[in-house]
């Protein structure tokens, strides 16, 4: 759905590129995670997959559609959720979603039921000023979503969410990519980038530093090892430290004696692999922090 | 995307009374009627063009360029770029719903000065002849300005450039001849004749011969008209492409 080939972007009166020879494709039904910290190139480059900025070098084709030929067809096809909620501060939410959805071609979600799923139904009558972050997070994504768009753009679709509701968003997302549309979320949030993409990308200036799988990236940074944890045993006296954690080498772990026997012991609260957090891999890569 | 328009209007219309736009409109409306009555009736007849032409081109100037800032400002101006709507729709309802505003002012400060002694379909082409340029001209400053407070202050040059016909008009024969060929080639001048066309007792008044000389003066023929309107069409057409649409492709890149 998304294939992006040495693509690059200076800006008028900058001295270098804010996008610097990127190539990456999101196919269809994938969620795809532009993850960096601000100022690496992730709003330009979404600006120039949604046909919003021209003259870039390298090829960028969103929908079969080179990005810098959009037009109104191409308009339809995509969804995009800015990451400051942008709404007519006068008009309800319910309005807010009819007017930008009258501007769409084709079927639609019921307006009703999609606010209703977003825990956004007894506020649709209000009027948006009224809204908080929260509630104007949620109706940015009920816009995005509501002409079935096949490519998805969302930056920080979760950001100021509670919990509840950032799991009903991220459930939402996850059903549309399923559906087969295409996602493209930009964050530096690792936690939502690590329950929703499919492969992520690192984006450090305007350069990607790694794409692949959380999981993967997990794998290959993270220690082969688990590690067993027991509570302190009942009876030990205060100040004594609880028992340390005992580490095994993952390679052979099934016939490790050592290992089966520390499971064994009473008191066994805990075993944990020692994954790397896809904060720390960044890190790691890029030799900066994300937020 | 039959309804895309409609819905348009409709929306764009709820948030031009919610944003006390039509209270203004309506509010100044009484004052202008009121005036405009209460004056000696050769001066009404003067002040009456002057005041429905100041309708659509002042205030779709200004409101326009206000409803563009605002949408600026609530950042729906990038939202909307990024749906299927194109530019100009969204520009053309902005503009009619701001004239079909200023036809229903004009109207009611007719009837309330002239009961029905005046040609309300001429009137209606002058509202839409100068609300329509006016309106592109608001909206493009505004863009380029990007915010109500810059707005305010570009203004000016802009109102003073589509104010000329009016001093062309009052004062004609007194003022240098750079001054009324700079008032004759004001975006707004077309919608003036047109304004004078629509009260004149006999034919359609030739104007610009001074306020002094009330509405009367010479009929200004059909092919007077057209020529008016076809300037002001040109003064659309070049609003659009060398102000408005390059104004357009840099707020959407910010």
């Amino acid at each position: 759905m998304i294939h992006v080939e040495a693509l690059s972007y200076r800006y008028p009166r900058a001295t270098v590129d804010a996008v610097r020879g990127i190539s990456f494709s999101v196919g269809k039904g994938e969620v795809f995670g532009f993850l960096g910290p601000s100022g690496a190139g992730k709003s330009t480059t979404q600006k120039i997959l949604m046909g919003s900025l021209a003259g870039y070098r390298g090829s960028a084709v969103t929908g079969g559609v080179e990005a810098g030929r959009a037009d109104g067809s191409f308009r339809a096809s995509i969804g995009v959720a800015f990451e400051f909620p942008c709404f007519y501060q006068k008009l309800t939410g319910m309005e807010n979603l009819l007017l930008f959805s009258s501007l769409y071609p084709g079927p639609k979600d019921e307006p009703r039921a999609l606010l209703d799923r977003l825990g956004l139904g007894e506020a649709a009558d209000r009027r948006v000023g009224e809204y908080s972050k929260g509630m104007k997070m949620r109706l940015n994504l009920a816009r995005a979503l509501i002409h079935r768009p096949r490519m998805l753009f969302l930056d920080e679709p979760t950001s100021g969410l509670d919990p509840a509701n950032a799991r009903t968003v991220r459930e939402l997302v996850l059903e549309r990519a399923a559906s087969g549309a295409a996602v493209f979320l930009t964050t530096h949030d690792m936690a939502a980038a690590d329950a929703l993409c499919d492969r992520v990308a690192f984006l450090v200036d305007g350069c990607i530093a790694a794409c692949e799988a959380p999981a993967a990236l997990k794998r290959r940074y993270g220690r082969q090892a688990v590690v067993v944890e027991h509570a302190t045993p009942v009876g030990t006296p205060g100040g004594m430290p609880a028992a340390a954690p005992v580490e095994f080498p993952l390679a052979g772990l099934a016939d490790n004696p050592a290992f089966l026997a520390e499971l064994r012991k009473p008191g066994l609260v805990g075993v944990h692999t020692l994954d790397a957090t896809l904060d720390r891999i960044f890190l790691e890569l890029t030799g900066k922090e994300l937020a | 995307m039959k309804s895309v328009p409609v819905a348009l209007f409709r929306y764009d219309f709820t948030l031009l009374c919610r944003h006390g736009f039509v209270a203004a409109y309506a509010v100044i409306g009484v004052l202008y009627a009121a005036i405009a009555a209460a004056l000696p009736q050769a001066w009404g007849d003067a002040v009456l063009p002057v005041m429905v032409w100041s309708d659509p081109v002042f205030f779709g100037f200004f409101f326009s360029g206000a409803t563009v800032c605002l949408d600026l400002a609530q950042g729906t101006f990038r939202a909307l770029t990024a749906t299927p709507l194109r530019p100009s729709v969204y520009f053309l309802v902005k503009s009619a719903n701001l004239a079909l505003l200023a036809y229903g002012m004009a109207l009611g400060i007719s009837l309330a000065v002239r009961g029905l002694a005046f040609r309300p379909l001429i009137l209606l082409v002058a509202v839409f002849l100068g609300g329509a340029p006016s309106a592109l001209i608001g909206a493009a400053l505004a863009l380029r300005l990007g915010s109500v407070n810059r707005f305010m202050v570009g203004a000016i040059p802009g109102l003073m450039w589509l104010s000329l016909p009016v001093f062309v008009y009052a004062a004609g024969p007194w003022l240098p001849g750079w001054v009324f060929w700079l008032g004759r080639l004001s975006p707004a001048d077309g919608a003036l004749r047109w304004a004078m066309a629509a009260f004149a007792a006999n034919g359609v008044a030739s104007g610009y011969g001074g306020a002094a000389s009330g509405s009367g003066g010479a009929a200004l023929g059909l092919g007077a008209l057209v020529l008016a309107a076809l300037e002001t069409l040109a003064w659309l057409v070049l609003a659009a492409r060398y102000a408005l649409a390059p104004a357009v492709t840099t707020a959407r890149e910010a």
